[in-house]
């Protein structure tokens, strides 16, 4: 479903972003672990269309993100790490818009609202102004802005990142429903939340690939202590590697 | 097109949801409301235009209300990080946008308009140099909004967006003025000029972040001004202020006050509104690549 090789993003000189490649099965639930800075979001801002590459390329269905890039862009719903909402409109208002915007036919328009709302809760609160929701609430509209229209892909950045503990069960739930027929991407430094709903763990380091597998396998490779090891302990097995590689390389 | 009026949309929902809309109409209103009934009402002159004709002063401060937070709300929200992944084009979110700036200029504007008519029942009116002052004045106003949003499409920072929109707007102003005010000798022509060529460069190279697209045209400026320069020493005088009377937004307004469409004024006008349109939809393309 989704294709990335050899993903490179330099901010002027500096590298965010150093030849990532890596594929997204359909309806799978991935997730990108890594320490702050290390790309994360970044990735997700190419991957959306958000940010341009400065090398490699990104395949959403088949569609380039940059060549091909409204039809890819139609394949994707994006919740960013704050809610892209407008606090002068109601819900109802601003997935009228955002659904508008994605083309979605004008008799279907209503039922495709409703069926967003009531699968992200938000259907209690469609007619109060966003900017009087808590940030639970924002967070579900970002979401069901995101699930909109026939969109294949969600990608979801730090998804929980400020939700009380219910809502972050409330949360969790709603990613395994999605992925049930989306693909799914998320990020979060919550490692038990990676590991307790993605099928596929991507670790970034310093804008590197550093382990690409599912969350058993991953302990395996690491070759110690197998099942002992909770997933922090390799998350931080494998950022040291990478630290270690990096001085290695300076030491060439 | 239907996605483009999604966004034309949206924002006259927040336009008028929010002050910023009625702001600015209120304005409007009054400006022209003071002026009509000081000259028409009370002084007694029979001419509309030339009390319609007070009006843009007040876009000064005006055309920033409304248009220097067009891009950089986005942005200080995150939501252009929602318009950047919709299936939206550059062209569809900034033509809705400035659609909807002119949506809210045009409404007072017609609501002035209609002030020719209730003044007919009290005696003559020129209704041809009344409307054809008011075009003038909605032509303008285009081509500030166009100014002001692109302005609005440079920077994050609302403060900066604001006080750049009021500093432009107030030197396009005054530039008749300093024009007039200003005979410089080929001399300082020829600096004047330089510096205009640099700042241009300087433009360009902002826009791109090309450093050959920037400074080839710039160079190759400067080198002619230089070889006119050294062809003749007259050669250069005064024409700066070419280029400063090419600038007076403002000025243009004078040539619609005999109740005539001046078709070159109508083309000025519409040649910069479409440029710095066009710019916006540049930058705001160019925002994915940094």
């Amino acid at each position: 479903m989704i294709e990335v090789t050899n993903l490179t993003k330099r901010y002027g000189t500096r590298l965010a972003l150093d030849h990532l490649t890596f594929q997204v099965e359909e309806n799978e639930i991935f997730g990108f672990l890594g320490p702050n800075g290390a790309g994360k979001s970044t990735t997700m801002n190419i991957l959306t269309g958000y940010l341009a590459p400065t090398e490699g390329s990104v395949k959403i269905g088949g569609h380039d993100i940059v060549e091909d890039s409204a039809r890819a862009r139609e394949l994707i719903g994006y919740l960013p790490e704050l809610p892209p909402v407008y606090m002068d409109m109601t819900p109802f208002e601003y997935l009228r818009f955002v659904a508008e915007a994605k083309g979605i036919a004008r008799e279907r328009l209503r039922g495709e609202i409703q069926r967003a709302m009531e699968r992200t809760g938000v259907t209690d609160v469609k007619d109060r102004l966003i900017k009087t929701l808590s940030k639970g609430y924002r967070q579900r509209v970002g979401m069901a802005q995101a699930i909109l229209g026939d969109v294949r892909v969600i990608i979801m950045d730090e998804p929980t990142v400020g939700l009380d503990p219910i809502q972050i069960i409330e949360f969790r739930e709603m990613i395994r429903e999605l992925g049930k027929d989306h693909t799914v991407i998320l990020s979060s430094h919550i490692l038990s939340e990676v590991s307790e709903v993605c099928q596929k763990i991507m670790i970034i380091v310093k804008g590197r690939l550093a382990a690409i597998d599912t969350a058993e396998n991953l302990a395996k490779r690491i070759g110690e202590a197998k099942s002992a090891l909770s997933l922090e302990e390799i998350f931080l097995k494998f950022v040291e590697r990478e630290s270690e590689h990096e001085e290695d390389d300076h030491s060439l | 097109m239907r996605k483009m009026i999604t966004v034309y949309k949206k924002d006259l929902h927040i336009y008028f949801s929010t002050l910023s809309g009625y702001i600015f109409i209120a304005a409007v209103l009054l400006a022209g409301g003071v002026y009509v009934y000081m000259n028409n009402f009370y002084y007694g002159y029979a001419s509309f235009g030339e009390s319609i004709n007070y009006v843009p002063f007040f876009f000064i401060f005006l055309a920033p209300v409304l248009a220097a937070g067009v891009f950089t709300d986005e942005r200080r929200q995150k939501t252009d990080q929602l318009l950047y992944t919709l299936p939206l084009t550059s062209t569809q979110v900034v033509l809705g946008k400035y659609l909807a700036l002119i949506t809210v200029l045009a409404v007072p504007l017609a609501v002035l308009g209609l002030y020719p008519i209730v003044m007919s029942f009290y005696g003559k009116v020129n209704f041809a140099q009344a409307y054809t002052n008011l075009l003038a004045v909605f032509l303008l106003g285009m081509a500030l909004f166009a100014i002001c949003m692109f302005i609005s499409s440079l920077t994050d920072n609302i403060v900066v967006s604001a006080v750049l929109c009021l500093a432009v707007t107030f030197l396009l102003y005054q530039m008749n003025g300093f024009a007039r005010a200003f005979s410089p000798s080929a001399a300082r022509s020829y600096l004047g000029l330089v510096l205009l060529a640099v700042l241009y460069g300087v433009f360009v190279w902002y826009l791109t972040k090309n450093i050959y697209i920037a400074a080839i045209p710039s160079a190759a400026i400067i080198v002619v001004l230089t070889l006119a320069r050294r062809f003749s020493q007259t050669l250069l005088a005064g024409k700066i202020n070419l280029m400063m009377n090419g600038i007076a937004l403002f000025k243009p307004l004078e040539n619609f006050k005999a109740g005539i469409v001046d078709i070159y004024t109508l083309i000025y006008y519409v040649s910069v509104t479409v440029l710095f349109v066009l710019f916006t939809m540049f930058t705001f393309e160019r925002r994915r690549w940094n």
